[in-house]
């Protein structure tokens, strides 16, 4: 009898929503406007972007460690921020702020956030779930 | 018609037709191949940064004892120069013959030259100085005051 446990990860979002990035805005790249879509879409931006990004379903957000997100509004299921983000944050299901981000803004999430060491933070940070029930992951 | 021609092949030089056969790269894998860059500078740039702000960090918590290692470090190294120093000016004082002592007597002579009567001038500047204190009796030894004193008296 295998007495195995499966490793467990401290990723909140998971990797196959990170490898379904459709969209991409590379490293010096600017883009200035609104990104929205009603699809289960991912964006990746590894550039600067002035402007909001919203999921209306679904949607995964990956802001890279060289990507800078100013002026925004982030909503989407999933957001995983690695660089610089100036403004709100809305995750629907997760939220992970790794220790080489840096968000000034409020962020808000329905179900599991990780804010891991050294990450900067000023802003509010609200939870939208449930408070009796336990949060669920994925 | 030969000009026709040769504008032709040299189209054809300039198109080339080494794209022609290779098939054209899948979205999907563009995709892949650019997410997987885009991974490893995340990677690399967010390892970077981090390292960098754990060690702010840490100086800022240790920065006391930063400071103390600093301070102590600098002492010691002025202390190994100066003790440098000291050890150099001893080895070249070492090596150099002694030449002060004839240098303090010449100056001696020529201050009893001076300060002697005229007969005894020549007498004086042939022998050697005489290294017995000078006496309170001699009243060529005596210094002239400089300074002005009041005179104390004993009630």
């Amino acid at each position: 009898m295998k007495n195995q446990t499966a490793p467990t990860t401290t990723r909140l979002v998971p990797t196959e929503r990170l490898s379904a990035i459709s969209s991409l805005i590379a490293e010096g790249a600017i883009f200035d406007g609104s990104f929205q879509t009603s699809r289960d879409l991912g964006i990746k931006v590894d550039g600067t972007l002035k402007g909001n990004i919203s999921f209306d379903t679904g949607g995964t957000i990956h802001v890279g460690a060289t990507g800078i997100v100013e002026n925004t509004r982030l909503e989407a299921d999933y957001i995983f921020i690695e660089g610089k983000v100036v403004g709100s944050v809305i995750a629907r299901k997760a939220l992970e702020i790794t220790g080489s981000a840096t968000l000034l803004g409020d962020a808000a999430y329905d179900e599991v956030m990780d804010v891991h060491p050294r990450a900067k933070l000023r802003g509010k940070v609200e939870y939208r779930g449930e408070m009796d029930t336990p949060a669920k992951t994925k | 018609m030969a000009f026709k021609l040769s504008i032709f092949a040299r189209s054809r030089q300039v198109l080339g037709a080494s794209h022609i056969g290779v098939p054209v790269i899948d979205t999907n894998t563009l995709r892949q191949a650019a997410l997987q860059n885009s991974w490893q500078r995340d990677q690399r740039v967010a390892r970077r940064r981090l390292a960098f702000r754990w060690a702010m960090w840490w100086l800022w918590k240790y920065r006391y004892y930063v400071l103390a290692v600093c301070a102590v470090l600098v002492s010691l190294g002025y202390l190994v120069y100066r003790f440098d120093q000291a050890s150099r000016a001893n080895h070249s004082l070492g090596n150099t013959p002694v030449a002060a002592p004839e240098h303090q007597t010449d100056l001696h002579l020529r201050l009893e030259s001076h300060m002697l009567p005229a007969t005894d001038s020549g007498a004086s500047t042939a022998t050697p100085p005489d290294a017995s204190p000078p006496t309170a009796t001699d009243p060529f030894q005596l210094k002239p005051e400089t300074t002005l004193k009041t005179k104390v008296t004993n009630p």
